[in-house]
């Protein structure tokens, strides 16, 4: 037993606090006491204790089957248990941690702490308030008893607030948002004074959405109470009441362990971070003793009646840390927290791999899962994920309605663990798509194996997990010194003026020449930001200004009618795009809310992220700075001409989530009535991509799609042959040497070295030089709204696809064509706005309007392995090679058989046997795999 | 001779249209049989909610008109949309399984697979309409060649609308990009102004089909009176406005809402609607389309109100099928309790909301309050001012969840969906508030009970809005109303008024609950009277006769005159007579 502790200043103000929080709250929480004492009678079963149906209905949905049969799951947990929670609890404690505060006259108090993040940890306010504490406090694991209650030894880690330092205080403060959840999220060292590694405690997943536990159910706290062994309390605590901000729990042991985190019995899930008991007190205020009698001065905490406890609800923690700011030089780290959040899984360690990848990439090695020898081929390990958790899958169903209807019917008996079964796009316009299905299944085997069982049923046609992937954005060469690609700038989170560079570069080439040439007195002496103005045949500042009177009408008479809209990482408020979003009708499909700001601008108010620099080619704006320069296509004298929609459908410029998000994006801006979208990032090809890029050309959107940066071949979306594929040339007019090319582009516009807003290192807004193919689409999109406007009234008579077809041949017959590149590779030839806005759409009954889909065989979808193997590879290309690049934490899973097998088709043949000796691992032709299933 | 009723919105013969289905043109319903009542379903419907058998039931074949001596009416064309094809939810399995014969399980793959258009079923269901009156069942009333229905006739007369833009789409249903060409003709070589239409001028325009269709009608002697532009569900593939949220049965998400006001193509069609001409011999004539603001989202509505300037802004706006929230805007959104946001199966975020009910008046011992439907789908007090200063003309619903009698010991019924955008529009405070995870959408079917005083109250309300917010006296409002049943339009009718041969039985309702209603209405809400009083401060009874009479017939029988008379829409043909 642990000594008595003195009832500190802190921990009187914590208990009259969760006091008033206990009475404002008694009516609903006698009433559930009263649901309790008969629940233990046998006279009421858990789940009516509850009213709160939409509560009860969350929870039941977290057990992954049928309500009847997740009824009788939770009722029976009090009784039976499901081994696996407490193999998960078990893994969790692992987590735990005992909190040490030293000061000069020594130990100066103790608390509890939990991993949440690979190297960041979780207590109290009230334990950690600040930094400087932080730095007197060591973090312990392994604190605790083992066999025959023999002492484990601990392993202590430092922790490091200038790293990373996030808190909420304990006292509410009215003028401090979010003020008053009392917890402090903190920094670890990765390795221990004795090099142990951090890695080896895993950490605690904080799920924010809601149904992790219901009123009356058991709660379980693992914790340090009083600093002591680490213990755990598995009985006699059920959950009282929720509030807004709080849970109230029973109570019948110590307080103390501030900073333990909460778990809910039933789903294994943390709750809620611990932080304070509830005193006893009498009518007039006093605490009251056990024996009923006021407390004394000089009495400890055991001599107090407690009610209960109280703890911080982890949704509440969640969206306190997303929201409130943190310094810039913590961003990153942020970013990893949240990510880790997200992951999927967390698999900590996996066999090392060697791989050839190519792709325009250089040799990397990674320490990855994979294949390593024939030998390991024929018998894998293939690990199973610990936790049970939901996947989505991607599924098309067989074309025979009998089998369609039969799996409408069945689906739920079909496969075990469905969730949710729903329609991949919900009022299609394209019939074959009506068979695709989108659903959710929990369970804790390998996603892989369950997308081949599930493709196994006669129902099915394909099945494929739905997993977090990468964008094509975002992969550097970690040598380069330059800062001029989208990547070097992202990863750096501000930039430095480069115009200096730029001039050195490019000074003597065609476009620089070109614009300097200039007598256009509202940019000059900067005439250079706007080369790529010249490159598209646009006069600089007025994109109508070449039009007669009676078009501009036209095209501004119309325009209004028309929505463009922006799908990747958010808008931001930097001073260059300022005034000309459309924020009535944003829209977030990763936080799924209708806030499309970008999460870094969120916290650092003017962070612009990479939908800030590609929204500025469309709406950018005049800005007082000398650093101003560029603008937007849609922007006639500096005011815009029509306002910009930015949808998010990315997490990062790197890490795009799951494709349903991206699906889901394009199919809102659609319904909500978008006739021009464009994405400026991609991932590799999937059934629902392309999918949703049928549905885009059937209902008569314009999707402009970037090229690709970096990886050779054309991405998805961009591949499609509904979508406008932009790839990206540079101020000599020449192809960016790292632009994607192939006979799937359509055009290529400016994308190297075009000049586009930032910040710097003081947060001063600034505009730099940026590449991608990322710019180069934004120059084509607006095009195509403007063609659209300016011919609204003829297109009127046209098939939606139509208005494609006519807007794609447009902008190839109206294209300037390449004078010195021999491959027909990038399009038919450069954007020429001013030639565009007067090609008229092709006439309906046209023999050369045909449509995209006429002439192509429906893409065959790849074998699951391949597939698989695909996905592999595309996430390791993609993967940063810095140890602190956020997108290192996205889980992965071990490698299937068949994966493997797939992947042992494209063993390099003519690496020579001594090479393989000297290596003692077989290499994978990467490229050739990656080619195959893009089938480029 | 017999007294005679008017109904501003009525589906004659869509139960027995619905029972047959086959791809050749013109389709071969025995006419002696389209005028007979019919009865969806067998025993096992028995077993279920009073609610889905008074739904099935016929409500106003040609029989039951003939019975009612509704002289004078408007059929409502409305293609059965694809929502009604899906087998989500209790009434989707129904309807799309034999319990539900002798409904025809090829119109429902045809609709469900996407082998016809709307349009398709459009000129299918005209066609039975030009046969009966061909046959002699029925007269058609065209402004190509008007009547002076003064005069009577035995037998029934109608005037044609279109309930839902949907059916002005020529592509094959669910898809942008495949004309329909799937009509067979049979006899060969048969054609028709609406085969021919559909055969050899596919248009992919909307409004251009509003104008084709136009000169179809006119070319077979037919006509068009008004155009609901949506109906129940969002239309992927030819989206005209955003439509309010309507039944709760259907549990297809496209029954919910998702887009913001009217859509280009909305405003196409409404300007083609207005100003459309037909071509007689060489010559153009006006031929123009009243619009109906039914089924409209509440954006969409207060977005056509604003677009009517310039020429357009005499033109009447109408309201068919109508009940009324009682609420102005401003009070309806001081009304709103809970909002939360769902996220649908298609990505789209939309807002579940809940309004406190107005309540209209009281009476009775038990259960005594009466309130009104504040769903979006009902009239704000502006719409009603908007209806009543252009000249229109308001159809009371005998819908009894419109009219908004619910039981008060149930719960349900209560919440409706908005889309995001336009829960934007009108609570944008309230909108930034929203926080958390959006649920997944489920939505519970509830009983209600029915009542004539909800009916009462319905139409007391327009004529109370009308006092506060027109300048058209109380004699003069009056005629402003008419019965807009939505008979056999799958609406659940007033328990007094199953069908429509018991006009008679609601006219006497009407006499006997008006003043007891009026009493309810004004004790709860103050105001003046709204039924003239006699010498000795009473309800004048031969007034209230003379009202009663006037919203059972005769106002809508001189809209009709009117209409068969005017040139264009705006040039104030259509006025209101004194009695």
């Amino acid at each position: 037993m642990a000594p008595s502790a003195p009832l500190t200043e802190k921990s009187l103000y914590l208990g009259d606090y969760a006091y008033r929080n206990y009475t404002t709250h008694l009516q609903e929480i006698d009433r559930v006491r009263n649901g309790i004492a008969e629940n233990r009678d046998g006279l009421r079963s858990i789940t009516d204790i509850t009213d709160d149906q939409t509560q009860l209905n969350r929870r039941l949905a977290r057990e992954g089957m049928q309500r009847e049969q997740a009824l009788e799951r939770v009722n029976g947990v009090a009784n039976f248990q499901d081994i696996a929670i407490l193999r998960k609890i078990l893994r969790f404690s692992n987590s735990v941690c005992r909190l040490v505060t030293t000061g000069s006259r020594g130990i100066m108090g103790y608390g509890t702490g939990c991993l949440v993040a690979p190297n960041v940890l979780i207590t109290n306010n009230h334990v950690l308030p600040d930094a400087d504490t932080a730095t007197r406090t060591v973090a312990q694991f392994s604190y605790e008893l083992g066999d025959q209650n023999r002492f484990l030894e601990p392993i202590t880690f430092h922790l490091r607030p200038n790293q990373f330092f996030l808190t909420s205080t304990f006292k509410a403060d009215p003028n401090a948002p979010f003020s008053g959840l009392d917890f402090t999220l903190v920094a670890v060292e990765p390795t221990s004074a004795g090099g142990g590694s951090l890695d080896t405690f895993g950490f605690v997943q904080l799920d924010p959405k809601l149904g992790k536990i219901i009123e009356g159910e058991y709660c379980v706290v693992i914790q340090h109470p009083k600093g002591d062994y680490k213990k755990i309390v598995l009985k006699d605590i059920r959950l009282l009441t929720l509030t807004d901000n709080f849970l109230i729990y029973e109570s019948d042991t110590q307080p103390g362990s501030s900073g333990s985190l909460v778990l809910g019995l039933g789903t294994g899930e943390a709750v809620a971070l611990h932080h304070s008991a509830i005193p006893r007190k009498d009518p007039a205020g006093n605490w009251l003793r056990r024996d009923g009698t006021p407390l004394r001065p000089g009495d400890g905490d055991d001599m107090v009646d407690w009610l209960g406890n109280e703890g911080i609800r982890v949704s509440r923690i969640v969206e306190a840390f997303n929201k409130l700011p943190v310094p810039v030089s913590m961003q990153s780290a942020r970013a990893k927290i949240i990510e880790a959040q997200n992951a999927t899984i967390i698999i900590p360690t996996r066999p090392p791999i060697t791989m050839t990848p190519t792709l325009n990439s250089p040799r990397i090695e990674f320490a990855g899962a994979a294949v390593s020898a024939q030998r390991e081929l024929v018998q894998p390990k293939l690990a199973q994920p610990e936790l049970s958790a939901v996947y989505h899958f991607e599924v098309v169903l067989s074309d025979l309605p009998t089998m369609q209807d039969d799996w409408e019917d069945k689906a739920a008996n079909l496969i075990p663990g469905l969730v949710n079964d729903a329609p991949m796009l919900p009022g299609t316009v394209v019939p074959a798509l009506r068979r695709m299905r989108y659903i959710a299944v929990q369970t804790n085997r390998h996603p892989w194996l369950v997308a081949a069982e599930i493709e196994n049923l006669p129902h099915v046609e394909t099945c494929r997990p739905d997993l977090e992937t990468y964008t094509d954005v975002g992969l550097t060469d970690p040598s380069s010194e330059s800062r001029l690609t989208e990547s070097a700038i992202f990863n750096d989170g501000t930039a430095k003026p480069n115009e200096t560079e730029f001039i050195a570069k490019w000074s003597t080439k065609k476009w620089v020449v070109e614009a300097k040439k200039s007598g256009n007195d509202a940019i000059k002496g900067r005439q250079q930001r706007w080369w790529n103005w010249f490159a598209i045949n646009c006069p600089v500042g007025d994109p109508l200004a070449n039009l007669t009177d009676a078009d501009r009408i036209k095209l501004l008479t119309n325009l209004p009618q028309l929505q463009m809209v922006q799908m990747d990482t958010g808008y931001s408020d930097h001073s260059k795009v300022l005034g000309g979003y459309n924020l009535d009708r944003d829209h977030d499909a990763i936080s799924v809310d209708h806030d499309a700001r970008d999460e870094e601008a969120r916290f650092f108010f003017k962070f612009p992220g990479h939908g800030t620099r590609t929204a500025s080619l469309v709406i950018g704006g005049l800005f007082a700075s000398e650093h101003d320069g560029n603008g937007g296509l849609l922007v006639r004298n500096g005011k815009p001409i029509s306002r910009l929609i930015p949808y998010r459908v990315a997490q990062s410029v790197i890490l795009i989530g799951r494709g349903k998000q991206v699906v889901e994006a394009a199919n809102v801006a659609m319904r909500g009535g978008a006739n021009v979208l464009y994405m400026c990032m991609g991932t590799y090809p999937r059934p629902m991509l392309d999918a949703i890029a049928r549905e885009a050309y059937e209902r008569g959107v314009i999707w402009v799609c970037a090229a690709g940066n970096e990886v050779g071949l054309v991405i998805a979306p961009a591949l499609y042959p509904g979508i406008i594929a932009v790839a990206a040339i540079n101020p000599d007019d020449r192809p960016w040497d790292k632009s994607s090319k192939g006979k799937e582009v359509d055009i290529s516009a400016p994308g190297e070295d075009v000049y586009v807003p930032f910040v710097d290192k003081d947060e001063k807004e600034i505009m730099v030089y940026g590449s991608g193919t990322s710019y180069a689409t934004p120059h084509v999109a607006s095009a195509a709204l403007l063609w659209r406007a300016r011919y609204a009234d003829e297109l009127k008579a046209y098939l939606p696809w139509q208005i494609v077809e006519a807007f794609r041949q447009a902008l190839k017959s109206s294209a300037r064509p390449f004078s010195n590149v021999p491959e027909n590779l990038y399009g038919a030839g450069v954007l020429d706005i001013g030639k565009l806005l007067k090609t008229p759409p092709l006439a309906p009954t046209s023999p050369k309007m045909i449509h995209a889909y006429a002439n192509i065989a429906p893409r065959r979808p790849s074998d699951l392995g391949i597939a698989e193997a695909a996905h592999f590879f595309w996430n390791l290309l993609r993967r940063k090679r810095r140890p602190d690049s956020v997108e290192s934490l996205v889980g992965d899973f071990p490698l299937t058989e068949r994966a493997q097998q797939a992947m042992a088709a494209f063993v390099k043949p003519n690496l020579s046997p001594a090479a393989r000796t000297e290596s003692g691992m077989e290499t994978i032709d990467s490229d050739a795999l990656l080619r195959q299933y893009f089938n480029q | 001779m017999a007294t005679s009723y008017f109904d501003f919105h009525l589906h004659p013969i869509f139960k027995q249209f619905i029972t047959q289905f086959n791809p050749t043109y013109p389709p071969t319903h025995p006419i002696a049989e389209l005028g007979k009542s019919l009865q969806f379903g067998g025993p096992i419907l028995q077993l279920l909610d009073q609610e889905f058998l008074h739904m099935l039931e016929s409500q106003s074949c040609l029989d039951q008109m003939d019975r009612a001596t509704l002289s004078l009416g408007v059929a409502a064309l409305c293609p059965m949309e694809q929502i009604f094809t899906s087998r989500d939810g209790l009434f989707g399995k129904l309807l799309n399984s034999n319990a539900t014969r002798p409904l025809s399980r090829d119109l429902m793959n045809a609709v469900r697979h996407g082998n016809v258009s709307y349009y398709g079923l459009l000129i299918r269901e005209l066609s039975l309409y030009k046969q009966l009156r061909d046959a002699g069942r029925i007269e058609i009333l065209t402004r190509k060649t008007p009547i002076d229905i003064g005069v009577a006739r035995d037998k029934t007369r109608l005037v044609l609308s279109l309930e839902g833009g949907h059916g002005l789409c020529r592509t094959m249903i669910g898809e942008s990009g495949q004309p329909d060409k799937n009509l067979l003709l049979k006899p060969v070589g048969f054609e028709d102004a609406f085969s021919n239409d559909l055969l050899k001028q596919f248009t992919p325009d909307p409004a251009q089909s509003l104008r084709q269709l136009q000169q179809a009608l006119w070319n077979e002697n037919m006509d068009l009176c008004y155009l609901v532009l949506t109906h129940l569900s969002h239309i992927n593939e030819q989206l005209l406005a955003t439509h309010a949220y309507g039944m709760k049965m259907l549990k297809n998400q496209a029954s919910i809402p998702v887009s913001t006001g009217i859509s280009a193509k909305g405003f196409d069609v409404i300007r083609a609607a207005y100003t459309l001409e037909v071509d007689v011999n060489g010559t153009k004539k006006p031929a123009p389309v009243i619009i109906d603001v039914k089924h409209l989202s509440l954006k969409s509505r207060l977005d056509l109100y604003a677009f009517r300037t310039g020429s357009f802004k005499n033109i009447p706006i109408i309201c068919s099928h109508a009940g009324v929230t009682g609420y102005t805007i401003s009070a309806w959104k001081e009304a709103l309790q809970t909002a939360r946001r769902v996220k649908l199966d298609s990505g789209d975020l939309v807002i579940e909301l809940k309004t406190g009910r107005k309540t209209a008046g009281r009476w009775g011992a038990i259960n005594s309050e009466f309130t009104y439907n504040t769903w979006t789908v009902n009239l704000m007090d502006e719409d009603i001012e908007a209806i009543l200063e252009s000249n229109g003309l308001i159809g009371v619903s005998l819908d009894v969840r419109i009219l908004g009698w619910h039981d008060t010991l149930s719960t349900g019924e209560t919440n409706e969906f908005m889309s995001s955008g336009e829960f934007r529009h009108f609570f944008p405070e309230r909108f930034a508030q929203l926080t958390g995870e959006p649920m997944e959408s489920f939505l519970v079917p509830t009983r209600q009970e029915r009542h004539p005083l909800s009916f009462c109250f319905n139409l007391l309300h327009i004529i109370s809005v009308g006092l506060l917010r027109t300048h058209v006296d109380l004699p003069n409002l009056w005629k402003r109303i008419c019965i807009g049943s939505d008979y056999d339009g799958l609406i659940n009718p007033l328990i007094n008024c199953r069908d429509i041969s018991q006009l008679s039985e609601l006219e006497s309702n009407l006499l006997r609950w008006l003043p007891v209603a009026e009493k309810a209405y004004r004790d709860e809400n103050g105001g003046q009277p709204l039924l003239e009083r006699d010498a000795v401060g009473e309800v004048d009874i031969t007034n209230l006769k003379a009202i009663v009479r006037a919203v059972m017939f005769s106002n809508g029988q001189q809209f009709i005159k009117n209409w068969l008379i005017q040139q264009r829409l705006d040039d104030q043909l259509i006025t209101v007579p004194k009695i």
